[in-house]
């Protein structure tokens, strides 16, 4: 699928089902089942013990903000092109960009739409959920959890 | 062990250096080491060149266009990467080489041309430094990771305050007039610190380095052929670290653990502890990291680095002067080029060859060199 070239990349991964499992709607990671050690992002490999034997679980969405961030001077991939209007300005206002720790040892990172960073804090409950874009491909938002 | 001593330094000017080649860049820092150093060219044994990026040197195998233009050919040599650390690992080889008896005399060369790529371009290139799969993918720049750092240390410390940052800049830029090879040379505020445009929340124009042009050469020898120079500098201690690559995956987000392991072992081989360093040169990409490189190098407490830099303790007379030349704040940050000339630049300290930002009667040295966000670090100490 299109969407694995940008949204995430992770196409050439042993771990790609990551994205199938975003579009149906739900944020996955591994564990090894020799040592129990848990991953996420997933990993297909187990850095501790080195096995190889991995199960995808259902990780937990809600949790705290560690931090976050906006972006505002963006890599080119992402910036807009030129405009071709003369003596024009556009201003592109980019999401903010979280951390959040759904349980010790997994902080998942996500956009944070329609906020300003100054309405963030850092220790703030929110949840993790998968979003399908306009255009088909698929990403994570945070959202505050109103907790 | 025997010791390893540093007896020739040169730094090209840093700045947006348009029309000079990263190779004639190079040609200059070492230039100036082979007549600093007093040696013939020939002299020289092994090579070792710090680099970081194949896409800012538009080119494969940057290091051979180096090796080439320096005249030394067919002379060992090979090429270190370890991100903006680059050049502190390529010093750390360097002590390696001779320390394994393979060269009594070795160059060790950094450099980097980042001004031919644009604004966007490179900033493209420094965010797939981070990783590419899991978190470029929302648009975190490199910045944007070390603004997650900096979130994270002014929530977790509340007496912390967003002017601290600044007072870093404000210290930085006025060193930098100071230091003629550096690329900035304008004094700021505080307020204007605190007013630039926002680049990645909660980082301003002013919390990051430059994106600079710039190369340094440093000539280390043995022990045994010490003796022949005036003024060595011996190299001391070394620590090295890493840290994991996805920043979602750090213990941490107001300390780096690989700087912590790497002063820790840097310390310990020389010694010595922090309230011995006379001198120090750090790793300000971003105003931030330097606050934290204060906490991991054990200037001062957990939480304790906003109150050193408002009692103005790292300026020149204060405890522990850190970036007198600038940092990489004021003097740009070349990537592969930062870590030798941070090595340069310490040499010229204990050497009492600093003029109006030397710190006097430093004898003890360090340097902080950090490559990405905290994945490569180096810590070297040198003794006058």
């Amino acid at each position: 699928m299109e969407f694995k070239d940008f949204s995430l990349m992770v196409g050439q991964s042993k771990a790609a089902a990551f994205v199938d499992f975003l579009a149906k709607g739900t944020i996955m990671a591994t564990r090894c089942k020799k040592c129990s050690r848990e991953y996420y992002p997933p990993q297909m490999d187990c850095s501790s013990c080195l096995g190889d034997d991995m199960e995808w679980f259902e990780c937990p969405t809600e949790g705290e903000l560690v931090s976050f961030t906006q972006i505002m001077v963006l890599p080119e991939h992402f910036a807009l092109p030129a405009l071709s209007v003369p003596f024009a300005r556009a201003l592109l206002t980019p999401s903010p960009v979280g951390l959040l720790e759904v349980k010790e040892g997994i902080r998942i990172m996500g956009w944070v739409p329609k906020t300003s960073p100054n309405d963030l804090t850092v220790g703030e409950r929110m949840k993790a959920s998968p979003q399908v874009l306009d255009d088909g491909r698929v990403t994570i938002v945070l959202e505050k959890s109103g907790k | 062990m025997s010791k390893v001593a540093i007896v020739g330094v040169g730094i090209s000017k840093f700045g947006n250096r348009k029309g000079v080649s990263l190779r004639e860049l190079a040609f200059e820092a070492f230039r100036e080491a082979v007549e600093d150093a007093g040696i013939e060219k020939d002299e020289i044994q092994a090579v070792v060149t710090g680099c970081a990026s194949d896409e800012f040197a538009l080119s494969g195998q940057p290091g051979a266009a180096i090796q080439e233009y320096l005249g030394l050919n067919p002379k060992p040599h090979f090429r270190v990467e370890a991100a903006c650390a680059s050049g502190s690992m390529a010093v750390r080889s360097g002590w390696m080489t001779i320390q394994s008896g393979l060269a009594d005399i070795v160059l060790v060369n950094g450099a980097e041309k980042m001004t031919e790529a644009s604004t966007a371009r490179a900033t493209e290139i420094m965010a797939k430094f981070g990783d590419a799969v899991w978190e470029y993918p929302f648009g975190l720049s490199f910045p944007g990771y070390y603004a997650m750092l900096a979130s994270n240390y002014l929530a977790t410390y509340k007496e912390s305050d967003r002017s601290d940052l600044a007072k870093v800049a404000v210290k930085n830029h006025y060193y930098g007039t100071l230091n003629p090879k550096a690329h900035m040379q304008k004094i700021i505020t505080e307020e204007q610190a605190m007013s630039g445009f926002v680049v990645a929340f909660p980082l301003r124009l002013h919390d990051c380095s430059l994106i600079s042009d710039g190369a340094s050469s440093i000539i280390m020898v043995s022990e045994k052929l010490a003796k022949r120079f005036d003024k060595p500098v011996w190299l001391t201690g070394l620590g090295c670290g890493s840290e994991t690559h996805g920043i979602g995956k750090r213990k941490s987000l107001t300390s780096l653990e690989s700087a912590c392991v790497s002063s820790e072992q840097a310390y310990k081989m020389a010694g010595i502890g922090p309230k011995d360093v006379d001198v120090a040169v750090v790793h300000d990409c971003f105003t931030i990291a330097e606050l934290i490189a204060y906490e991991d190098l054990g200037f001062c407490g957990r939480g304790e680095a906003p109150m050193l830099i408002r009692d103005k303790e790292t300026y020149l007379d204060g405890r522990i002067p850190v970036n007198v030349d600038g940092g990489l704040k004021a003097k740009g940050h070349p990537i592969g080029a930062t870590g030798v000339a941070m090595s340069a630049e310490i040499v010229k300290q204990l050497r009492g060859e600093c003029d109006e930002r030397q710190v006097k009667g430093a004898k003890t040295g360090l340097s902080h060199n950090v490559g990405g966000s905290g994945q490569f670090v180096a810590v070297h100490i040198y003794e006058a």
